[in-house]
């Protein structure tokens, strides 16, 4: 059994546009951290903005991950239906 | 080619939003997380729940959006303009009833495995001396 018949052209795209996306989403929150941070100065609050922007970035790997793994899953769901793999 | 590269940014946009919508869903836990790490509070039985709360507000507000605001303009023009009465069941009886209640429930059930957008409404009003059942769908 090849890589293709797990992933096909359709879900390699897809996950290339997730991780894209996904990067994009983090690189976005970093800046707009940055900027509140930079707003703020150096101080208590300033270090609640850095907590807060470690959190964010975590969450939306997970998410990243857990929308991967759904895609994942339907794609291995999709060529056991058409019969790519074969469940003993 | 134009179409296909209209829809492709499209889409792009559209996942773009959704994880930032995604981000923006976390932040309250996240506030809470930064404030217990600032004040020197930082264990991973504070962290772990926290994220647990914040994955799962995010994911939650995804399917929303995904749901409800990125519909294609169709569908909501649907889901805005079509009001059918599908079923009417006279007279009523507790048997009819419970039936009418079970088939709402079956439908609202079907719309959500197959992702599409479904209200039910039941509602009772007296037809030429009897009571009738009305089940009102809207797409």
């Amino acid at each position: 059994m090849s890589w293709s018949d797990w992933f096909d052209v359709k879900g390699l795209q897809a996950i290339a546009k997730h991780t894209g996306l996904a990067g994009a989403a983090i690189v976005s929150f970093i800046f707009v951290h940055w900027l509140v941070r930079w707003g703020l100065g150096p101080g208590w609050w300033s270090n609640v903005v850095e907590f807060l922007e470690k959190f964010l970035i975590v969450t939306l790997f997970l998410v990243f991950v857990v929308k991967i793994g759904y895609d994942f899953i339907r794609e291995i769901g999709r060529n056991v239906r058409d019969k790519n793999i074969i469940l003993a | 080619m134009s179409a296909i590269r209209t829809s492709f940014w499209r889409d792009c946009s559209n996942l773009y939003t959704l994880y930032m919508i995604a981000g923006v869903a976390a932040v309250p836990a996240g506030i809470i997380y930064a404030l217990l790490a600032a004040s020197g509070v930082d264990h991973w039985w504070t962290a772990f729940p926290l994220l647990a709360v914040g994955l799962i507000s995010a994911l939650l507000a995804w399917r929303y959006c995904e749901r409800r605001l990125l519909l294609p303009t169709d569908v909501i023009f649907r889901a805005n303009h079509v009001i059918s009465d599908v079923a009417t069941v006279q007279p009523v009886g507790a048997g009819a009833a419970a039936a009418t209640f079970a088939f709402a429930v079956m439908l609202s059930l079907g719309s959500i495995e197959s992702k599409t957008s479904l209200k039910t409404s039941i509602d009772v009003k007296p037809v030429m001396g009897t009571q009738t059942i009305f089940v009102r769908l809207t797409f």
